[in-house]
């Protein structure tokens, strides 16, 4: 329930340590100190850590080179600490010529842990008088802010990140305004209610009752997500934001990187679960129907690849090509997990180079935005005339492939039923 | 429109190629020099005629094949013409000796510009008649352009190569200012000495000076081989494809009851010191056939002297010997047996040494106590390419190579040093004090220095990290009662190496190197920053302890592919003992940190992505050890080749860039921690048969 600290510093030295923490703390800003005597195992994993302050040599022996030093950092990171999330260290050192050095060797060496996407030097001989201590909080500091300025994208993206934290404070706060009572225990219970009433709304009283994270979460999304929508720009941000958003950079986006982008912007991992549960999630296709493709859909695989899915050279068994089922269910039916089988739509998810570009795809073709996904660029095409109300008995097995997110399924929804909404016309020509 | 139209050099390109490029005087005689070389002669004679009263002229004569009229034409006065290039890239040697050409560039020859405004060449091959060239600089240089100022060629009967006789003279006249002074012949004298080396004659070639009338200046020059027998070390290697074999000797020295001792190996391995900086070379710790790729087998012979007074009044002569060191000391390189230049000239410190020097001055070899040669040969070295100016070779990868394989044969040398070194000292020295040594007068004449140079600012916090240090060390250690743990000697070497980097900066050559060594000698002493801060002693497991060891040395153990053995994730606690958990641990990283360089000496590397290496290490916790309970550590590489007391010692190390604190600290850390440091035989405690290499316990205090 508590959350982990975002900044936080380490140091054999408690003199340095405190006068580091100290400084920052007159700023208002909030760093963990961790005073290492040499064991670590009393060092609580920090997932969510986003600037490390690390002491070069953490008292850790006499050895012949810095290569141990490292070394010791990069256990403490890889076995302590575990960033999960992007970061970046600051060298606190009187060796701040080995921030590169340090940043190579995590670079190369560091595994099962996020890396650090910078590691900036920050000379203590600078900041520290003969005893240690800091001479000048202020200019430490300032230098400090120097550090984060030099690094606008990482900082817009961290601003972004704690405002959309301020904005989900700010929603779980409106929440809370609606009580009225003063007392703790009736308060809290008050806010027990209010939270039922939010989940109930979403999903109904018993898939509620059932899963109360879940509808909870389905009520409280739209309103987060209006708060993150009309985020106002805080004091600073504009520069700050300015600075990391380069228009030009002399580089058009090649389609490998649209590729990853589109993947961050629309496919997800297709997480647990049952396998045709979660709204836009894409399945194989499930033995029932593959293995008679013919009597499933009256269209033999090859035929139905090129003609009706505008894909070339498809192979049943080359591993480049597969069918997929898109699961389309409605988004109150699946809150309410409403029973009956669940709509779903045929897909073919091929590379990208395979897309039959002689003519347009037939017009109930929808096809996605180029993706990357295990480092191929893939396009996925889904047909509206292909419709299958996939009985939970018959997904049994089936394996979930990826998460089609929100809005591309939005748009896929609303195409496939525009598509079978379309009015047709009888007309006569002369 | 399109028009062709070609390159018109200026006449004065001559004046640039010879006058402004070639760095000194004495570097264009060494041209001409090498020319006679090239032409097969046996002999070189440079006769320097110095009036007063006569004109001054500079005559360079040799008995080489001489030039015939075509080459002369189409050589000698072709500014940049590649024949010599093209002999050596297709190993055509000198009919006579068999010589692979020096020259490659074709401008060697311009250099006489630099020496003076006349020239004339007079030369004859076998068979032809004799040709002789007048060239006056200062008239070609004032033609517009190159095309526009031709030489005069004559040819005629001989009349200076008579009787059959082949070769090339060259007299040089209005020699430009400033005339040569004594000094200046000296220092061209000990040049032309050491064209050939003195270690590895190149068949029959032989350079010398006279100096008419003034004989006087260079008769009293110091005699190469009488010095050489004065120094105390020699030190000789051959490396070929990653195999070293090499020769140490440390003679007896008059006046000391001392043995002399020799150690040669055959085969070995030849151990490299890392590279600091971008991180392009590789990281390899020892010479393979790669590492030598481009520069073919590498030899070389050291001379070694020891300047401390105690030892130096034995010798007697004193001021001879440390003038000549001083004029004369450093590494050179020799190619085919001829120098290039100017690596071993002074002022020029291609290998760093005193700047390495800094944190570790007594095992360290600066360059005014050594006499060395390189050996490469010309066929094999096709990556060395000497630059245009004389001054070393072009700085590329192979350069980089060559320099390794130097400091690490000069490690190896330092390696077998420092333990006759300090079997002297304690002979010659006067007993230390612990408490009596002072950093202030050191630090303070950096200080002035510093301040003199404007540099304060950029060192101020080095200088003022290094005193505190010193002083809380020295306050702490002694207080606490350690002096008996050889402090003194950590106190003097960070007094000597204050001292060493105030010489540096005197010298203000490498300015960002010496930022560097100060922050390696800040080093020395923060490697004693757990000692001065360390926690309070507790109950721990060696469980706990090893764990942590585990924890801080993953990254390295998975990188270099270490199998690791016995109880590094035993959930077993082990023992318990009091000790300080901050100061122990780093006396285990140190083991830890020696076994993993020691295991990539003997052990290759294995591809990223491979299996385990054949590198084992093991740890474990043993009960059968006088005085408690102990881990030990224990691994499959070389194992120890020194006495127990030599491994603890402050500054005595076998790695080429180590410090020599590891085992050292480890010794102090068990000992402040009421256990010790053991060396245990193999018999004497539990050790996986294949860990047949270094075994070493940390033996805790019994409850």
């Amino acid at each position: 329930m508590l959350t982990t600290p975002r900044i936080i510093a380490i140091d054999d030295d408690l003199t340095h340590l405190a006068g580091l923490a100290r400084s920052l703390h007159g700023h208002g800003i909030a760093c963990l100190q961790i005073h290492t005597t040499g064991d670590p195992s009393g060092i609580r994993p920090c997932p969510g850590v986003r600037i490390i302050f690390a002491d070069l040599h953490l008292g850790t022996g006499s050895p012949s080179d810095h290569t141990s030093d490292f070394s010791t950092i990069g256990g403490l990171l890889e076995t302590a600490i575990k960033p999960t999330g992007p970061y970046f260290i600051v060298l606190w050192t009187r060796y701040p010529d080995q921030a590169s050095e340090l940043r190579r060797f995590l670079e190369e060496r560091l595994r099962d842990v996020e890396k650090p996407f910078e590691v900036v030097p920050l000379a203590k001989a600078e900041h520290l008088d003969g005893a240690g201590e800091v001479g000048n909080e202020d200019a430490l500091v300032d230098a400090i802010v120097k550090i984060t300025e030099a690094l606008p994208q990482l900082g817009a993206l961290f601003s972004w990140e704690s405002r959309v934290l301020e904005a989900a404070g700010d929603a779980v706060s409106s929440i809370l305004k609606l009580t009225e009572m003063q007392e703790t225990q009736r308060r809290a219970k008050e806010v027990g209610g209010i939270l039922a009433s939010l989940g109930t709304a979403a999903v109904g009283k018993a898939h509620a009752r059932r899963e109360p994270f879940r509808a909870v979460n389905e009520a409280l999304l739209p309103i987060l997500a209006d708060r993150i929508a009309n985020l106002p720009s805080g004091t600073g941000d504009d520069a700050v934001w300015k600075e990391a958003v380069y228009f030009d950079s002399g580089t058009e986006l090649t389609s490998g990187n649209a590729a990853k982008l589109n993947r961050l912007a629309h496919i997800a991992d297709a997480g647990g679960g049952a396998a045709v549960s979660g709204r836009g999630v894409v399945l194989a296709l499930p033995r029932g129907l593959g293995d008679d493709f013919q009597a499933a859909f009256d269209i033999d695989e090859e035929g139905a690849a090129g003609s009706q899915f505008r894909c070339r050279d498809f192979k049943r068994d080359d591993g480049t090509c597969r069918w997929v089922l898109v699961q389309c269910q409605a988004a109150c039916d699946h809150a309410q997990s409403q029973p009956g089988p669940t709509p779903c739509y045929l897909g073919l998810d091929f590379p990208e180079q395979k897309c039959d570009r002689r003519g347009k795809p037939p017009a109930s073709v929808w096809t996605s935005p180029v993706f990357e996904l295990n480092g191929t660029v893939r396009v996925l095409r889904v047909n509206a005339r292909f419709s299958v109300g996939l009985a939970s008995s018959m997904a049994r097995g089936a394996t979930r492939l990826y998460r089609i997110r929100e809005q591309m399924l939005n748009d896929l929804i609303f195409h496939v039923h525009t598509h079978g909404a379309r009015p047709g016309m009888m007309s006569f020509r002369s | 429109m399109e028009i062709s139209q070609p390159f018109r050099p200026r006449a004065r390109v001559l004046q640039l190629l010879g006058d402004e490029l070639i760095g000194s005087p004495r570097l264009a005689v060494f041209e001409l020099v090498k020319n006679a070389y090239d032409a097969d002669a046996d002999r070189v004679v440079v006769r320097l005629e110095l009036g007063p009263g006569a004109e001054s002229t500079i005559t360079v004569v040799d008995d080489g094949e001489g030039m015939t009229l075509g080459l002369l034409k189409s050589v000698w006065l072709v500014p940049g013409d590649d024949h010599r290039r093209h002999q050596r890239d297709a190993s055509r040697r000198s009919p006579r000796h068999h010589r692979l050409p020096l020259g490659e560039k074709g401008l060697g020859r311009f250099a006489v510009h630099k020496l003076g405004n006349r020239i004339r060449l007079t030369t004859r091959a076998h068979g032809s008649d004799e040709c002789v060239v007048d060239v006056r600089w200062s008239d070609l240089i004032d033609q517009p352009f190159l095309d526009e100022a031709p030489v005069t060629i004559q040819v005629r009967h001989p009349e200076v190569f008579t009787e059959g006789r082949t070769g090339t003279w060259i007299e040089i006249r209005e020699l430009r200012d400033p005339p040569w002074s004594r000094r200046e012949v000296r220092g061209l004298c000990n040049q032309i000495t050491s064209i050939c080396s003195p270690f590895e004659q190149p068949g029959e070639f032989r350079a010398t000076l006279e100096v008419p009338g003034n004989e006087r200046w260079i008769e009293d020059l110091p005699d190469f081989a009488a010095i050489l027998d004065r120094a105390i070390w020699r030190f000789s290697f051959r490396l070929d494809a990653g195999r070293l074999d090499c020769r140490y000797d440390f003679r007896e020295v008059a006046g000391f009851s001392l043995e002399g001792r020799t150690v040669s190996k055959q085969g070995d391995l030849l151990k490299l010191p890392p590279i600091s900086g971008d991180g392009r070379m590789d990281r390899k710790v020892v010479a393979d056939a790669e590492t030598s790729r481009g520069i073919g087998p590498v030899s070389g012979e050291f001379h070694v002297f020891d300047r401390d007074r105690e030892v130096l009044r034995r010798l007697g002569d004193t001021r001879l010997l440390t003038n000549y060191l001083d004029e004369n000391g450093g590494i050179r390189v020799y190619r085919d047996g001829i120098r290039v230049y100017n690596y071993g000239e002074q002022g020029d410190d291609w290998l760093g040494l005193d700047l390495r020097r800094v944190n570790i001055p007594t095992r360290r070899i600066s360059r005014n106590i050594i006499v060395g040669a390189v050996h490469l040969s010309l066929a094999s070295s096709d990556e060395l390419v000497e630059k245009t100016n004389r001054e070393g070779f072009v700085e590329n990868d192979a350069c980089g190579r060559l320099r390794r394989i130097v400091l690490g044969a000069l490690g190896a040398l330092e390696e077998e040093r420092q333990i006759d070194k300090e079997r002297l000292r304690q002979l010659a020295a006067v007993p230390r004090d612990a408490g009596g040594h002072r950093v202030e007068k050191p630090i303070a004449a950096l200080r002035r220095e510093l301040a003199d140079r404007d540099l304060a600012d950029t060192f101020e916090p080095y200088v003022a990290k290094i005193e505190n240090d010193y002083a809380d060390m020295q306050e702490t250690l002694l207080a606490a009662g350690m002096s008996g743990l050889n402090l003194a000697v950590i106190f003097h070497e960070v007094e000597r190496g204050g001292r060493a980097l105030h010489q540096v900066i005197v010298e203000g050559k490498d300015l960002a190197g010496a930022a560097r060594q100060a922050q390696e000698l800040m080093r020395v002493l923060d490697g004693f920053s757990t000692l001065l801060r360390r926690d309070r002693q507790r109950r721990h497991t060696g469980r706990k302890l090893v764990a942590a060891g585990h924890r801080f040395n993953l990254l390295r153990f998975r990188h270099h592919r270490i199998r690791l053995l016995g109880a590094w994730l035993d959930e077993n606690a082990g023992f318990e003992a009091t000790f300080s958990f901050g100061l122990v641990l780093g006396a285990l990283n140190n083991l830890i940190d020696n076994a993993l360089y020691w295991l990539r000496v003997k052990w290759p590397d294995v591809p990223e992505g491979g299996e385990y290496s054949d590198r084992r290490l093991f740890v474990g916790m043993s009960h059968d050890l006088d005085g408690g309970p102990a881990i030990v550590v224990a691994d499959n590489a070389v194992g120890f080749q020194d006495a127990p007391e030599l491994l603890v010692r402050p500054f005595f190390t076998r790695k080429p860039q180590g410090m020599g604190l590891g085992l050292y600290y480890a010794n102090l850390a068990m000992e402040l921690s009421g256990g010790r440091l053991a060396f245990p035989a193999r018999g004497e405690v539990d050790v996986p048969e294949e860990c047949d290499g270094a075994v070493v316990a940390m033996v805790f205090k019994a409850k």
